[in-house]
Order: C-alpha cells, then structure tokens, then sequence
C-alpha cells in the first residue's frame, strides 16, 4: 500500500521568494520533505540549465550536468552551511560540471547553429509580424557566428542582469578584470555581423 | 539597397537592445526541454529509495548478530518497521519475521 496522501497545509515556504524561500526549502528538504525538494528543482532548474548552456554545453550534455548537480546537492544536503548560498552553490557546481562533466566528453562542444532551424518553425509569420521574425533571425544568426567565449560571457551577461538573479549576479560574472571591455568587443563584432546579415538577404 | 524600413535600427542596436534580443532568445529558443524538471525530481526520487535501502543495510552491518545463537535485529524504513529474528541452527541461520 501507498501512501500517496500528504498533509495539504501550506508548506512553510508559502509565499516566499527568492533566497528566503531557497533557505526554507533547503531546511524543509534537509528535514526529509520530498516537497520541497522538487520545489528546489522547479524554481532553479532554468538558472542552472542557462548556466550550463552559457558554458558552452550542448544541449544533451547540458541535461546531463543539470541532473548530476542536483544529484550532487541532494547527497551533500547537510553540508551546504549556508541554504541562503544555495543559488550560488548551484552556479560554482554548474561550471565546474561543465568544464569536464563526468571526463567522458573531451572538450566543451561549441554552441553552434543547432538552434537556428528551429527560428524558422517556431515563428510562424502573419503579416505584420514577418518583419520582425525576419530582424530576429538575423539577431540570432549573428549570436551565433561570434565567437564561443563571447556567446557565454553574453548569456551570462544577461542572466546577471534579471531581477530574479539579482542575488547572484556576483556568482554568475565572468572572472573580473576584462569583463567590460571584451563585452563591450563581443557586442561590437555582433553588430558588425549583424551589418553583414542585414546586407546579405 | 534594400527596402528596410529603418536600416539604421537594423544594423546598430545598442548594447541594452542586443542584450535584451538575446534573452529573449534564450528563453524563447533555448528553454530547458519541457520535462527536465519532473526528470531531475524522479532521479531524485530514486536517489532517495537509495539511501532508505542504504540505511537499512547500515543498521544490518551495526546491528549485527551478536555471539550467542539467537538475535533480533530491528530494519526501520520511514514509518515501517520490520523485525526479523535469526535462530542458529547447526552452520545455517534460521530467519522468522
């Protein structure tokens, strides 16, 4: 016999957000509560799958690296100190997944124009939204012609930049010192190869 | 020439309108696959079955049987308990529960 039927109060972590609910779900799971557990997973599964996307994972490789880190945080669930770091935790542990997971893959796979195709499926062109479709195809294109590092340190830009991330950007930044200027260089050549797009269909 | 309605937004956004296409972007075309979250929660899952075995198996390695011939170890898995007692029988053990 099962025991599917759980108590249906509302779990302590009701109407939190952010860190705070992070914390009280990582004392709740610590304390054994499934619940919270996969609230853990539902709430950062994106953070951690961006964050290995802009490492440079393909997207089988990334799936693979976002289960082993939440396996990871599972077994050592007592030992993270602070449940308030557990955001940052996940980025560390992603990144470092990501530069050798499991040794099987012997360098990072690049991104590379996989998602392109799927521009033309997903977005369906009625009239006055041709245009714009036609502008965004050509913005990914050039993403995706730039160089690899420079893919990575701009997702990672952007995921810095979100309110819901806020906590974490300093966790998420590229290590310090050329940050700005290669950004400022990277958002340079997309221009330049969004020059050549615009020019060339 | 082309015929583009504003070629200079076109061809030189700023900074802050790139970054904002590449979000947009990566929500939009690079999402995680739409079961990677119940995946991850059913792997954990069974990581969770794992340890509850584990903790059995501990307490059989702790618990032990003692010298004499008869022993009874108690296995304890969230709220179900099992008792077991073992009986020494010549070379074999006899196992009720």
């Amino acid at each position: 016999m099962t025991d599917v039927q759980t108590t249906e109060v509302d779990p302590p972590w009701e109407g939190l957000t952010g860190a705070d609910l992070h914390a009280a779900c990582m004392r709740a799971a610590r304390a054994g509560d499934r619940q919270a557990m996969d609230r853990l997973v539902h709430e950062l599964t994106p953070l951690v799958w961006h964050v290995a996307r802009a490492n440079g994972l393909d997207r089988l490789t990334a799936e693979d690296v976002v289960q082993t880190v939440w396996l990871a945080l599972f077994s050592q669930l007592d030992k993270l100190r602070d449940p308030k770091a557990l955001a940052a935790w996940l980025i560390t542990t992603t990144r470092r997944e990501a530069q050798h997971p499991f040794g099987r893959r012997a360098q990072p796979v690049p991104l590379t124009d996989e998602l392109a195709e799927s521009m033309e499926s997903t977005h369906p062109a009625p009239e006055e939204e041709a245009v714009r479709a036609d502008r965004d195809r050509r913005v990914w294109r050039a993403f995706l012609r730039l160089p690899h590092r420079c893919q990575q340190l701009l997702r990672l830009t952007v995921l810095a930049g979100r309110a819901e991330y806020q906590l974490v950007a300093e966790a998420l930044r590229m290590p310090r010192g050329s940050v700005g200027p290669t950004r400022g260089r990277c958002l340079e050549s997309m221009r330049d190869l969004l020059a050549q797009e615009g020019g060339s269909r | 020439m082309n015929d583009l309605g504003t070629p200079g937004e076109m061809t030189s956004p700023g900074d802050e309108a790139l970054l904002a296409d590449i979000g947009r972007f990566m929500d939009e075309l690079d999402p995680p696959p739409g079961d990677l979250v119940q995946r991850v929660q059913f792997a954990l899952a069974l990581e969770n079955l794992d340890v509850e075995v584990a903790r059995w198996e501990r307490m059989d390695a702790t618990a032990g049987v003692r010298g004499s011939d008869t022993g009874t170890i108690t296995f304890t898995v969230s709220d179900l308990t099992v008792m077991i007692n073992l009986t020494k029988i010549g070379k074999k053990h006899r196992i009720d529960g």
